[in-house]
């Protein structure tokens, strides 16, 4: 903050480089969580980006401001029956919906298409791709996003 | 400010608090002075406990980090929020418009729009803060590493360890 006026001028003086981390924080902070890539590819600009961005504490922050990430879609079986259920748990699964075009009602009705009742299935979120369906406590890996 | 004596003096002066209609000297660091409304002046949190606290209203506050074309801009968005209150969609539109413009302004002049923003930060205008850095931040979408090092005037200074350690996150971005 002390010498931020120099550049106060113009002429480009200023620089990414004259913020403070607290302000670089602010600015990395706002990064959107629809484009994850642009976090790792922040973090890879140098030592300070990247020790912010993967601090816990600003990753708490993080979540805090933008809430939970956008709901990608889910992973779900039509046709049900033998041959599908072997294809499902050996985590093969097709139908993930794009989440800008379900809304929540939508979401019910794809549900209730579910062939596997005592499977639950789970939300699939971006940056936290196709982890599957889970039975009796135990989680499949699914494939396919 | 009140002139005269006494009383009435002390009760305009009492009066203009209560409206926040008081006038307020911002100082830069260059000397130049600038007079706002108290309304505009609260924008900023900083000055609005200095100001809630008792402090020189009078004597105005000198704001040693920033200068004057930086203190003249951060005013204009100031009293723009502060002396307006939009109540109709209409207001608030138009305030929606001022930012948009306001900020596309700065966005054509990056070393400008850091110190703009470095003095919201000082000033905690936390409106103000919140348009710069989104503006900042949206500089950095779509950039490869090397882009943004070259944008923002950054030096690589990343080791081999750490090289390695993005590119496994990278696979699962």
């Amino acid at each position: 903050m002390s010498n931020h006026c120099v550049g106060g001028g113009g002429g480009g003086a200023a620089g990414v480089d004259d913020l403070t981390d607290d302000l670089v924080a602010e600015i990395l902070l706002r990064l959107r969580p629809s484009e994850p890539a642009c976090l790792v590819r922040a973090s890879a600009v140098c030592k300070p980006w990247r020790r912010i961005l993967t601090d816990q504490a600003f990753l708490r922050r993080y979540r805090d401001f933008h809430g939970a990430p956008p709901l990608l879609g889910f992973l779900h079986n039509v046709a049900g029956g033998g041959e599908d259920r072997k294809v499902c748990e050996r985590g093969y699964f097709k139908a993930v919906f794009p989440y800008t075009s379900f809304c929540t009602p939508g979401v019910h009705l794809q549900q209730n298409r579910v062939q596997f009742s005592r499977k639950r299935l789970l939300e699939l979120r971006e940056g936290d791709v196709a982890k599957g369906m889970q039975s009796n406590g135990k989680s499949h890996k699914g494939g396919q996003p | 400010m009140a002139s005269g004596s006494g009383a009435a003096a002390a009760a305009a002066d009492a009066e203009e608090k209560e409206s926040g209609s008081r006038m307020i000297t911002l100082t830069s660091n260059e000397g130049k002075a600038f007079v706002v409304t108290e309304a505009s002046a609260r924008q900023s949190a900083t000055i609005r406990s200095m100001v809630d606290d008792g402090g020189c209203v009078d004597k105005g506050f000198p704001l040693p980090n920033v200068d004057s074309k930086t203190l003249a801009r951060v005013i204009q968005y100031s009293d723009e929020h502060g002396n307006k209150e939009p109540h109709t969609v209409d207001e608030r539109a138009a305030l929606a418009k001022f930012d948009r413009d306001f900020i596309a302004e700065l966005d054509a002049d990056k070393a400008f729009l850091y110190d703009v923003t470095m003095a919201a930060n000082y000033l905690h205008i936390q409106g103000l803060l919140a348009l710069t850095t989104q503006c900042v931040a949206d500089t950095i979408k779509g950039k490869t590493p090397e882009e943004i090092r070259t944008a923002f005037g950054i030096e690589y200074d990343l080791t081999a360890q750490d090289e390695k350690e993005i590119k496994e996150e990278d696979t699962h971005a």
